[in-house]
């Protein structure tokens, strides 16, 4: 089973979002930049459903420091954002995100968009076979 | 008869009285005053704050013919309170006060050209120069003639000096006159005036031309005639100055409260601006859980659910839904309206757009028939996200509008002119009045509408900025009870 992290710090969708991915994916959930940091070092998830907006490191920060510690390489980060928050759908992918997830957005929006990049990693390794 | 005689004799008395030199110390008195007014006028001007080129001109000709004129009293003066004799002054300060007074012309002339030249001001530098140049050289060489004459009352050959300056004075004024009459637009509302003033100095050193010609310059009649136009003259540019400076003053303060009302204006927009992405954003989080868990209610995850308690879940995911375009719409909107939103133009198939865009069940859902009309091989450079945007929002008002049964059409060409699409539907129409308020936002054209059919209000206001950004243009043909057709145009220039 795949695992996946989720930092989000609304607990309300943190929660929500754990009860949708649960059946599929070994949900792991943190509540804030930091802790997101931490635990991504401790589980090697292979995708972190990363908040924009988040306490103490806010989202990009987070997606910057995953994307150069080597051995979270394989690691796909999905961006949820809020659209308006000085941020737009390209520069969310130049930080280094592999996807994003605008809010609000249905359940099924969001398994869409993990396996989506999930099949993609599959997708490429396949090529570089 | 009577009163005539008198007013004869009396004029004869004025004119006796002018060509003596204590009418001209009167006369030059009063000029002299005018002048004094007008320099410092324009001196005030130039030492209030940073002025242009212009008022430097102006000061520095008002200031000469000031100084001319000064002199001339102080030679009457020595000559009708001091008894000097007038011979042996008389000739210096008329040869000075000729050459000042040209000097003066070429500096006071300047000052109102100016503006002509404020974006090649070498140039207009230069033309100064040559007229100063020349002065000088008349000055020189018909003062040659003076120094070897000295002594003599009014000698031929100054007379023949004098001339040579008129000339030179009449010379400037004319040019002036045509340049400034030539770029009457250019110049403004009181460049007429300033023309005005300048003829009516030019009629001095024309009559006094003729005093030369033809009565080598001993006419007393002509001599007293041609004075009063140089005091005429400088009332007329005094006024056109005042004038301008009154305006100028008026100028800055209406700029001064403009410029505070943009500010102000400024920071209400930045204010707008960031409330409407504060409370977009606000929004967002507490919608997302909404939809999450009315979702996970709806699957059962929190118990199973009879019929009437998922319709009711369903009513209100729609209507959190809604809640979410308005708040996406309100967002673009602002971000376009702004021009915060950035155009990324790509050539797209636009047929391929087209099917790419549209959303199939709703049209299914109330048995409509789609047809896409588009040639295979149109490829435009646009926006693809942005046009999907605007297919989208025609695409969903024209199923809104149609009754089910009924059909919608797309068709797009592409010629020499430009790209052309359009969206035509046999839906209700909309009365022909309510067609100029189509883009306004929040703006629908039946007040109270039916669930199914309510909207944002803001869709064909988001098409329109976006179609503006593609300079191009959205035309609304409609027959009530028959359809509607959007037509989108943009030329052959913007893609």
């Amino acid at each position: 089973m795949k695992t996946v992290l989720i930092v989000e710090d609304e607990e309300n969708i943190a929660e929500a979002e754990k009860m949708i991915l649960e059946d599929v994916f070994t949900v792991h959930v943190a509540n804030d930049g930091e802790e997101g940091l931490r635990l991504a070092k401790e589980v090697k998830p292979d995708v972190i459903v990363l908040d924009l907006m988040l306490p103490k490191v806010d989202g990009l920060d987070v997606c910057k420091q995953i994307k150069a510690i080597p051995e979270l390489s394989a690691t796909k980060v999905v961006m949820v954002t809020a659209k308006n928050q000085q941020i737009d759908e390209e520069e969310g992918l130049d930080v280094g995100a592999d996807d994003y997830i605008m809010k609000p957005f249905e359940p099924i929006e969001l398994v869409h968009v993990i396996t989506q990049v999930l099949e993609k990693e599959i997708r490429e390794a396949e090529k570089s076979e | 008869m009577m009163i005539f005689s008198t007013i004869v004799n009396i004029y004869h008395a004025i004119n006796n009285f002018l060509s003596t030199p204590g009418g001209d110390l009167a006369k030059r008195t009063l000029e002299f005053v005018l002048l004094f007014f007008m320099t410092y006028m324009a001196y005030s001007e130039l030492y209030r704050e940073k002025a242009g080129k212009q008022i430097q001109y102006m000061a520095t000709g008002f200031f000469i013919l000031t100084l001319e004129r000064l002199l001339l009293i102080i030679s009457y003066a020595s000559v009708v309170f001091g008894k000097i004799n007038p011979v042996s002054i008389l000739p210096i300060s008329y040869t000075l006060s000729e050459a000042g007074e040209s000097l003066g012309l070429i500096f006071i002339t300047a000052s109102f050209i100016y503006p002509l030249f404020w974006k090649n001001r070498k140039n207009f530098r230069g033309i100064v120069k040559k007229e100063t140049l020349l002065l000088i050289a008349i000055f020189i060489l018909t003062q040659g003639f003076v120094l070897l004459g000295r002594g003599v009352a009014m000698p031929p050959y100054l007379v023949t000096s004098y001339f040579y300056f008129t000339l030179f004075k009449l010379g400037i004024l004319v040019l002036s006159i045509f340049i400034l009459w030539k770029n009457n637009e250019i110049l403004g509302k009181y460049n007429r005036n300033v023309v005005v003033a300048f003829m009516i100095y030019t009629v001095t050193p024309m009559i006094t031309l003729i005093n030369f010609i033809f009565y080598n310059n001993n006419n007393q009649y002509l001599y007293v005639l041609a004075h009063p136009f140089p005091f005429i003259s400088i009332l007329l540019l005094l006024r056109v100055t005042y004038l301008k400076l009154a305006d100028k003053g008026t100028l800055k303060h209406d700029l001064e409260i403009a410029r505070q009302r943009y500010d102000h204006e400024r920071a209400v927009g930045k204010m707008k601006d960031d409330f409407v992405s504060t409370v977009s954003h606000e929004l967002r989080t507490p919608l997302t859980s909404m939809k999450l868990y009315l979702s996970l209610l709806k699957q059962g995850q929190f118990g199973k659910l009879n019929k009437q308690q998922i319709e009711k879940i369903d009513l209100v995911r729609n209507e959190t839904s809604r809640l979410t375009d308005l708040i996406n719409d309100i967002l673009d909107l602002s971000r376009l309206e702004k021009g915060k939103s950035k155009i990324h133009i790509k050539e797209t198939n636009f047929r391929k757009l087209v099917e790419k865009s549209i959303m199939p069940n709703l049209s299914d859902e109330k048995n409509i028939i789609v047809k896409n009309n588009i040639p295979e091989d149109i490829f435009v450079n646009l926006d693809e996200n942005k046009m999907k945007q605007v297919i989208v929002n025609l695409f969903s008002n024209a199923v809104k509008f149609t009754e089910p049964g009924g059909q919608i059409l797309f068709s797009a060409k592409k010629d020499e002119k430009g790209f052309s699409f359009s969206v035509k539907d046999t839906g209700r129409g909309i009365p022909e009045e309510k067609i100029p308020k189509l883009f306004n936002k929040f703006y629908q054209v039946e007040e109270h509408m039916t669930r199914e059919i309510q909207g944002t209000g803001l869709g064909l206001a988001i098409v329109k900025q976006i179609v503006n950004m593609h300079q191009g243009t959205i035309k609304v043909f409609s027959e009530v009870g028959k359809g509607t057709r959007f037509t989108i145009r943009i030329p052959k220039a913007a893609y």
